[in-house]
């Protein structure tokens, strides 16, 4: 997995440094908070592309990533299974469909992935602003990268109670004077 | 520990982690709880409580009031200047914690956290406040 990162067009950005902070933010808030032991088993550099990922979801969050190296944007996916699943350890209730009562979990999950990665960023020399997530849900859809990115990358965690998605795309925050 | 009828107020503005909080108190059998969704809200029925409540515990970043300018604005009454106040936050930044601290935070908390976690800072917050 770690040879597919900094792979990409020309026109590229994949940090690993930043990549992994992702990631090991996504097992310690899964693991701790929902108690979700998380394994990322696909990471996809993609192309630039004006359509959607290829990955559908029910719920998905979506936050900016704007630090001192580089800017972008972080999401989470769900299919509805894992996201009822993880929402209902992280409350200790039993819902059976997403609705105003649990929608903003996903939204929760991501903003303390966000924090996470901005307290340890910091030993890494990376400063992130903080960022209000926005949550959307629906029926099987797809979420596309907008427009001006240079790095896009998409993981597939496994869990005990099903895969989530982390897609984000980030480009090297232009110097002064650009 | 906190008596179970201790008159709570739990402030996120994300409902899930309210009831995350809320979930957690009540294992504990503290069931008086009141939720609110930002600083402003929870000022108000901290300002029209009665009886007064016996613990705040409050995320710092929300809309509206943030949970540092409520801890300030709580601390700069003299009703509230002894209120156990909480604050739960992902962010660990030192100058929140810092400006947390001299604000006179009861106890800091970092997400994510397990029950066990809050159960330990639930009990040092108490600790301080009730036994010197």
């Amino acid at each position: 997995m770690k040879d597919q990162i900094g792979k990409g067009s020309s026109e590229t950005y994949i940090d690993p440094v930043v990549v992994k902070l992702i990631m090991d933010a996504s097992c310690e808030v899964l693991g701790v908070q929902m108690k979700t032991d998380v394994k990322f088993t696909t990471i996809q550099p993609l192309q630039s592309m004006t359509g959607g990922s290829g990955t559908l979801y029910d719920i998905a969050s979506v936050i900016g990533l704007v630090g001192n190296e580089l800017i972008g944007s972080l999401a989470i996916g769900f299919p509805s299974a894992t996201f009822l699943k993880v929402a209902n350890r992280m409350m200790r209730e039993t819902f059976t469909k997403i609705d105003k009562e649990n929608a903003d979990t996903a939204g929760e999950i991501l903003n303390i992935i966000s924090g996470v990665v901005r307290r340890n960023g910091r030993n890494h020399g990376y400063t992130f602003s903080s960022a209000i997530p926005n949550v959307i849900v629906g029926k099987e859809f797809e979420l596309a990268p907008g427009v001006d990115h240079s790095g896009l990358i998409k993981l597939r965690a496994d869990t005990d109670v099903g895969p989530f998605f982390l897609e984000f795309t980030m480009k090297k925050r232009p110097s002064e004077g650009d | 520990m906190f008596d179970p009828s201790t008159k709570i107020l739990v402030v996120d503005d994300f409902l899930s982690m309210r009831k995350a909080v809320v979930n957690n108190c009540k294992d504990l059998g503290m069931t008086n709880i009141v939720e609110a969704a930002d600083g402003l809200e929870a000022w108000r029925l901290l300002d029209t409580a009665n009886p007064p409540y016996g613990l705040v515990i409050s995320d710092i970043t929300m809309p509206n009031m943030t949970g540092l300018q409520l801890l300030t604005k709580a601390r700069a009454d003299a009703r509230f200047a002894k209120l156990p106040i909480m604050l739960i936050t992902a962010e660990g930044e030192q100058d929140y914690v810092l400006t947390a601290a001299k604000s006179g935070v009861s106890g800091y908390i970092l997400k994510p956290f397990t029950p066990e976690i809050f159960v330990e800072k639930l009990k040092g917050v108490y600790k301080r406040h009730f036994k010197g």
